[in-house]
Order: C-alpha cells, then structure tokens, then sequence
C-alpha cells in the first residue's frame, strides 16, 4: 500500500476513534444533565401547574361570584325574567371564557342556562343544596364521558339567597391540553376513573407511563421515573378539588430520540468532514508531497543514469523544496566532478600516451643517434679530410647537405629525447620578468622581420618558486609557435600578471587562429600544422607547466588569433 | 318616557326638499327629547329666537301658551288641520279651545300578548276585558309558564301617569272631570290604582316592573319573559324584525277594558304620546315658519313613512297604507280608545305628583285611597283649585 494511502486510513481511523471516544463521553455527560435538567423542570413544572390550577379554580370562583353579583343575575333571577338572564349569561359566558353559565333558582332545573340542554343531570343536587345554603362550591362532575369543573356561588338580593349560579368549565382534552401549552409537559388529569389527557400524549403512553407508575405514588410533588418519563403529581385536593390529581410527563425518551439524533447527525457530520478532509487531504497531499515526490524520484533516476545537470531547479519553499534543491546543490558538484575527471582522465591518457611515446622515442632517439654521429663525423671527415677535385663543389656541397640533414635529424632525435625525458624540476625564486626577457632575447626575433614582439610584464610582480630553464622554454615555445602563426606587420603580445593569488602569462597573437579540431589536439605530441615541425613543442610546454603543478589553456578561434594562458 | 319618531335623515331631507321648493333655507337643530324643553325655553327667552319650529309634546302645549311661547295655529292652518285629522288626535293638542300645534307623530300603548305562553295554558286569543286577561295571567302562572305574567312601564316617572291615565279610562274614568278639573281620586282611578296593586300583590305583575321603562319593557316582552304588556308603537317595530331567541308568537290587539265598563269587550283604552309642530311667538319668520310646519307634517310626507301611524285620515285610507302597516285597523281601534293626560301649564307639576303617589301606593307604603287623596290635594293645591 503506498504511504498515501496508509496516511489515508491512519488519518480516518485517529478521526473516528475520536469521534466516538468523544460522543460517548458527551452522550453520558448530556444524558446526565438532562435527567437532572427535566426532574429540576418538573419540580418547578408542578409548581407551575399547581398555581396555574390554583389560578383557574380562583378565576372561576372569582368570576362566579361577579356574575352573581350583577344587578342584572340579580334582578332578572328575583323577576323570573330567564330568557333576559340567559342572553345575559350568554354574555358573560362568551365575554368571560367559561363553557356554561346557568342560574338555579331550586336544586333542581335550572331557571336559565346559556346551554338549550342544561347539565342538571350533572350537578350534584347535594352541592347545590349546600350552595343554597351559602356556600361557594367547587367540584368536579362527570357524566358518560363528560368531565365537567363547576363553581357554585350563591346569588343574593339583601340578605337572601334567591338563586344559585352555576359556572362550568369542561374538563377535556383542550382544557388539559390548555395546561400543557403552559406548563411545557405532558399532562394527565384524573379524577376518580377518568384520565384526561393532553394533545402532547397518546393514549398507548399514558396507559405505559401509569402503568409503570403503578402504586408507587410518592406523593403531592414528588418526582420519579416511570415508563421512560419524568413522572410528577400535583393532588387536587389541596386545591379544593378532592378526587383529584394531575400527573406532568416530561417525556425521556424525547429528549434521548433527541439525542440520538444528534449523534446521528454529528456521525454523518464527522463523515462527511472527514470524507472532504481526505479528499483535500488526498488532493493536497497529490500536489505537495506525491508530485513533487515522483518529480525528486524521476530526479534522481536521472542522477544515477549519469545526468547531473540540475534535476529540479524549483522554488519549493518547504522540506521538499530543501531536498530538491540539495540534490540541485549535489549535482551541481557532481557535475563539476564529472568535467573535472573526464580532464583528469584525458591528461592521464595524454600523459600515458606521452610516458609511451617518451619512452619509444627515447629508444628510437637513442638507436638512431649514435649511428647519426658516427654519419655526421663521416661526412665532416669526408668534408673536411679528402680533397676531392673532381667535382669539388658538389662534392661540397652534398657532403654539407650531409651534414646538415644529420644535424636536422639530430635535432629531432633532441627533441624526441627532450620530449620522453623525464621532468626533474629544479624550482629557484624566479622573477618571470626576468624569465620573459630570457625568452625574447634568446630567440631569433630577426627571421621574423615586420612581426613586433610587446612585452607587458608589470614591474613589482612577486617572485615564485620555478625552473627558471623549463619555464623559459615553455614561454619561448610559445612565442615562437606566436611568431610563426603571425602574419607580416602583426604583432605578438607578451603578458603576465597576477590573478587570483597565481601568476598568470599570456601569450596572444592575431594571426590564423585555430578550429575546434586543431584546438582539441594541439597539445598531442606529434601534431602539427606545419610542414617541418615535429609536433612536440606544444605537447613539452604542457608537461612543463604540469610539471610546475600549474595549467595551461587556449582561447582561438579562425582567423581571430590565439591566446595561451599559463597559470602557476 | 320612550319618544320615537321619523329619522333625522327623513327630517333633513324634507327641509331640503322644503328649500328646493320655497326657496326658504330651514336648519335642522336635534336635540334629546328630555332636553328639548329647556332648549325651546331658552330660545323664546331671547329677544328674538333662534328657533322658528318646534316640536312640543302634547303635554307641554297648556304650559308653553300659557307662558306666550307659541301661538295657536294661523286660521288656515287650523281649519286644514279639524278637517284633515281626527279629533282624538288633534283634540290633544287643544287649549282653551284653540288649537296650538299641528299633529305630526302620533304614538300611544297598545296591548302586547305573548302568544306562545297563551297556547300552553290553552288559550288562543289576546284578552278582551282586563278581568279576562287577570284570569289568564292567573292561569299562566299557576301552571308555571311563567312566574310574572304582566309586565309594564311603572318606573316613577312620566310612563307611570301614562300607565294610570289609560287604567282609569279602562275603568270608566278620566283625569280630567267634565269641569276640566283634575280628578285623580275618582273611584275609577282608585279601581285602577287597585287593579295595579292587586296585579302585584298576586304576583301576577312582576314587581320589576316598578324599576322598568318602556325601552326595557319592550326587552322582557321580545325575550319572552312576560305574557302581557302594553307599550307604545315602537315595539310592533321591534317584534317584526325580532331575531333573538324569545317570543315567536305574539298579537297586537288593543287594550282592554273593565269588563264593567265594556260588556261586550269592544272598548279599548289608552294613553296618546303625540308631537306636534308649531311656531314660536316671538320668531321673526312666522309666516315661512309655519308654511314648513305644514310641509313637514303634510299628508305627502306621511304617506312616504307609513312605518309610522300617519295622523291624516286621508292617509289612513290609502292602499299603500292598508299594505304597509298590517296593524293600521288595530291602531285606528286603539285611537278611538284614547285617554289624555290633563292638560294643563302645571302639568309637569302634576304627573310628577301623581307619579310620586301612585309608586308609593305600588310599593305598598301607602294605601290606595290615601296616596289618591293625598296627590289630589297637592294636585288641586298647584292647580288652585277644589271640588
């Protein structure tokens, strides 16, 4: 698998294991606090209710006591006026949010009633009769499936009772769902065998949550779970209302379904973060780590085949830029290396070339001259000792012929010799002031008439540990090789100087110059332009100057002359 | 006491009408009823007045001439109203024999029957004497149909001397004697003073009764919640285009006598509340005040809101009429019938004594006879004159 990919599932699998190590210690801490939270709501939920029953129970008997107070409840009730008292009640009813308003003037049917069918069959005569006595009263009546809240108030004229008012509230599913809306729970009302329930619960939950509840009744205000619900009572009774109990859920399961689907939407959540993490993360990774890593690995493939030139060459700022451009850097030395070895390798060849040629030379050189001697002495002898008449001057002049060419080929065989010798370099302070003038006032400046000889050899410039003799003919082969490639009225350039702490000499004509093949070979022995050179000179003016530890190059181009550089 | 009467609209539209006409400018001015009286005094008061035509109630006509407010009506004017009006109507409006305003809204009580409580007891049509309609408010009651029967306008102020002076006609009686003197302990008006007591005292008339005006008469009666009443036109109104629950069968018919007075039971009895136009003495346009008296009250005019009983009998004898007030034969039966109040200057003075007398008789704090002598002799003492 590559490394991406590992990063890949090392980076989901750190990320989930987070993500769930981190929801279930948030679901525990959350599913704690909220239990706490919902039993410390239903403590001041049952408060609430209880003073909002409280609240309804006094309204009423509040409003019970205005309505039969009114002159008119009053009047109309004494004069037997029950269709005026009912439009009247009516009034009242719609204006006061109360279900039925009725006015009894006995126990028994009502006098006037804003309902066409008065609930008498649900007022309990024995609550009336105490009403009649003065009593306001407040209790609960049912009938089939009607649960009703009466208060009863006496209606007075001076001192007497000539009536009782009967305020009902009806008991159903609005009223409790009216309870619910502001107490913010599920709320059961009971009286006797009758549970009334809210809109907020269903029937199947309040069977489950009661029945769970069972007989374990804590209580007026008591708390406890039952059925997944946080279970509370407020009892009636102490309202006024005996029979009577309210139960407030606040459902558990709600909240927990709740957090459940937190959960579920924070999985999904974390999911999908992650999957567009590890996309980016794959794209960024693509783009900053595994290119540039293939563009490093093509880099050095390209390295190790032999290609040093600079892999890279970019502007990477991070670690990756710094490793490419280390490999940069690295080939850049190696580079540098390469030339230099392939310099190396082409001077150990010259030189092996040169030692084999030296040393063949030398054994050729060393046949030939003595047999060149003895010839040469033959023919001064023949020359010199026996006078020839016949023919004198011819004979003269082949025996000088003679002689000469053995001195030619003396010279060569010199040369050979001088060429295969081996270097030992006798090094002494040397001026190359002084070396120059050597040069220029041993050579034969006069066979090259019209060609000026410039000497530009600064004053004051530090003597070095040289062969005087060596270098004086490495310098005169040079400007003789000037002298001979110079055309009538050129001019031959003589400098020295010093550069970078080595003494720099230059030779410069502006004759011919050479091409690339001449430049490349002139320092091989045996290879020359001319007819009668012997094509060493430049191949011992390079061992001389290796022989110093120094280097000699060459600038020239056809027609544009030539420059020799020595550098010791 | 309950005044109803044409629209404002009606009124405007009329002087408009009048201006199109005459070219003379009229201003409406409204006021309440209860405040008219003191307006038309202040106005005569001012040198000239800034009121031409006024609309009196009949009872304050002895009392305006009296005090030279008003003028009788113009000779012409006079005529065109003996020969055009009946005299139970015009007679109303009539002071040491002349005439001083001309008729223009007529109204008086009528009996209300609640037909729906008639049909439980068995009973099918309204009573014909007062006895009758005792024995059937007896009936009613016993059988728990309702628990006041009668209900009517009782309340201490002007309705109750309405109330009384109908009474004392179905008994046979008047106010005024043949002399023209007030005569409010005539054994007719004791009978009707007992016949009010005895009603309450049965419990066949409610005793809230005592505490209501017409306005809230005419309520009990729409809601059903008493078998009789009388009460002024204005409820016939009310009934016909009654939508609350209450009564739904219901009759106007007219009242009743004493079987005493009306052995056959075609007697009614009743009480006028009429208005009519007339011109202040002291206006400076008289003669343009009176011609729009005439042009408001014209027959053209009435025939035109048959809504309410026209005063002009060639009204009364238009089709459109016979069409558009069904009651219109009751209410010419119910006109023969009618009982006047006294006219007299004092007469504020003297309904406001009767009225004191016969509620405390009502209340029972003083007996009949003795709260009958008694507003007889203060009655004879403001008017300054004896048996």
């Amino acid at each position: 698998m590559k490394l991406s990919g590992k990063m890949i599932l090392f980076f989901a699998a750190l990320v989930l294991c987070q993500f769930f190590v981190s929801l279930a210690i948030l679901t525990t801490i959350i599913s704690r606090t909220n239990l706490d939270s919902l039993k410390s709501r239903m403590t001041s939920t049952l408060q609430g209710v209880e003073s909002l029953l409280g609240e309804t129970f006094r309204d009423l008997r509040v409003k019970g006591e205005l309505i039969a107070g009114q002159k008119k409840t009053i009047e109309y009730t004494d004069f037997g006026l029950k269709t005026l008292l009912a439009r009247e009640l009516v009034v009242f009813r719609e204006s006061l949010g109360i279900d039925s308003i009725s006015v009894f003037t006995d126990p028994g049917y009502p006098f006037a009633s804003t309902e066409k069918f008065a609930p008498s069959d649900q007022l309990s005569r024995e609550e009336l009769a105490q009403a009649f006595k003065g009593e306001s009263r407040l209790y609960v009546s049912q009938t089939g499936s009607d649960t009703l809240l009466f208060v009863l108030s006496p209606v007075r004229r001076a001192d007497a009772i000539i009536g009782v008012l009967s305020l009902s509230l009806r008991v159903d599913a609005d009223f409790v769902s009216r309870i619910e809306k502001t107490s913010g729970a599920g709320i059961v009302f009971q009286f006797q065998d009758v549970f009334l329930h809210g809109d907020s619960l269903t029937d199947k939950r309040v069977q489950h949550v009661l029945a769970a509840y069972g007989h374990r009744a804590g209580g007026d205000g008591q708390v406890m779970m039952a059925g997944g619900a946080i279970v509370g009572t407020v009892e009636l009774e102490k309202l006024g209302l005996p029979g009577g109990r309210i139960f407030c859920l606040l459902d558990t399961s709600e909240s927990a379904r709740l957090i459940g689907r937190y959960n579920l939407i924070s999985l999904v959540s974390t999911v999908l973060i992650l999957s567009l993490a590890l996309l980016s993360g794959f794209a960024f990774f693509r783009r900053t780590f595994s290119r540039r890593f293939q563009l490093i690995l093509q880099g050095i493939t390209r390295i190790s085949g032999g290609d040093f030139n600079p892999p890279f060459q970019l502007e990477w700022r991070d670690e990756l830029g710094q490793l490419a451009s280390a490999f940069d850097e690295m080939c850049r030395r190696l580079l540098v290396r390469e030339t230099e070895l392939s310099q190396l390798r082409e001077k150990l060849a010259l030189s092996s070339k040169l030692a084999a040629l030296g040393e063949m030379a030398a054994g050729v050189a060393h046949q030939i001259r003595n047999p060149l001697v003895v010839m040469k002495v033959s023919a001064e002898m023949l020359r010199d000792n026996y006078a020839v008449t016949e023919n004198r001057e011819k004979y003269q002049k082949l025996t000088s012929l003679m002689i000469d060419e053995a001195d030619s080929l003396n010279l060569v065989v010199s040369n050979f010799l001088d060429f295969a010798r081996p270097r030992k370099i006798s090094r002494t302070p040397t001026s190359i002031a002084s070396v120059v003038d050597f040069c220029l006032d041993s050579l034969p400046l006069e066979r090259f008439q019209g060609i000026s000889v410039r000497r530009c050899v600064p004053e004051g410039l530090p003597e070095l540990s040289l062969d005087r003799n060596l270098l004086g003919q490495a310098v005169s082969n040079l400007i003789l090789n000037a002298l001979q490639a110079s055309r009538a009225g050129g001019c031959v350039e003589v400098r020295a100087a010093m550069t970078d702490g080595r003494l720099c000499v230059e030779v410069q004509d502006w004759g011919e110059g050479m091409d690339k093949e001449t430049e490349r070979n002139m320092f091989n022995p045996f290879f020359t332009t001319r007819e009668s050179g012997t094509g060493l000179g430049l191949s011992i003016v390079h061992r001389i100057i290796e022989s110093h530890g120094g280097t000699i190059d060459v600038r020239s181009a056809p027609g544009g002359g030539t420059t020799f550089r020595i550098f010791l | 006491m309950k005044q109803s009467g044409y629209d404002l609209g009606d009124i405007v539209e009329r002087a408009e009408s009048f201006h199109q006409a005459t070219g003379i400018r009229v201003s409406p001015v409204f006021v309440e009823y209860e405040d008219r009286y003191n307006l038309i005094l202040e106005s005569a008061a001012r040198t000239v007045p800034d009121l031409d035509v006024i609309l009196v109630d009949l009872i304050w006509v002895a009392d305006f001439a009296e005090k030279g407010i008003i003028d009788p009506l113009p000779q012409g004017v006079d005529k065109q109203v003996r020969d055009g009006i009946v005299p139970q109507i015009y007679s109303a409006f009539t002071w040491r024999d002349r005439l001083w305003a001309v008729p223009f809204h007529i109204d008086f009580q009528m009996l209300y029957t609640n037909m729906d409580d008639m049909k439980r007891i068995g009973a099918r049509d309204p009573p014909r004497t007062l006895e009758e309609l005792v024995r059937l408010a007896r009936r009613a009651k016993a059988a728990g149909v309702v628990k006041y029967p009668f209900f009517d306008s009782w309340r201490q102020q002007e309705v109750l001397t309405c109330e009384f002076t109908w009474l004392v006609g179905a008994f046979g009686g008047s106010l005024v004697d043949g002399a023209g003197r007030i005569h409010c302990d005539s054994p007719p008006a004791l009978r009707a003073l007992g016949f009010m007591i005895g009603l309450l005292g049965e419990g066949l008339a409610s005793p809230y009764s005592l505490e209501s005006e017409e306005n809230f008469v005419s309520e009990v009666f729409l809601a059903g919640d008493c078998m009789f009443t009388t009460n002024w036109g204005f409820q016939i109104r009310l009934l016909m285009k009654n939508d609350q629950p209450g009564v739904k069968d219901w009759r106007v018919s007219p009242i009743p006598v004493s079987q005493s007075v009306s052995h056959d039971g075609k007697a009614t009895s009743s009480i006028c509340g009429f208005e009519g136009l007339t011109v202040l003495s002291g206006s400076a346009h008289k003669a343009a005040a009176w011609k729009f008296a005439q042009y408001l009250a014209s027959p053209d005019f009435q025939s035109r809101h048959l809504e309410f009983m026209p005063v002009w009998k060639e009204v009364w004898g238009r089709e459109e009429a016979q069409r558009e007030d069904p009651f219109l034969s009751i209410k010419q039966r119910q006109i023969a019938g009618l009982q006047y109040r006294p006219v007299h200057p004092r007469y504020r003075q003297i309904s406001a004594i009767l009225q004191h007398w016969i509620s405390q008789a009502l209340r029972g704090q003083v007996p009949a006879a003795e709260a009958l002598r008694e507003a007889q002799t203060q009655i004879d003492s403001v008017t300054g004159t004896a048996p």
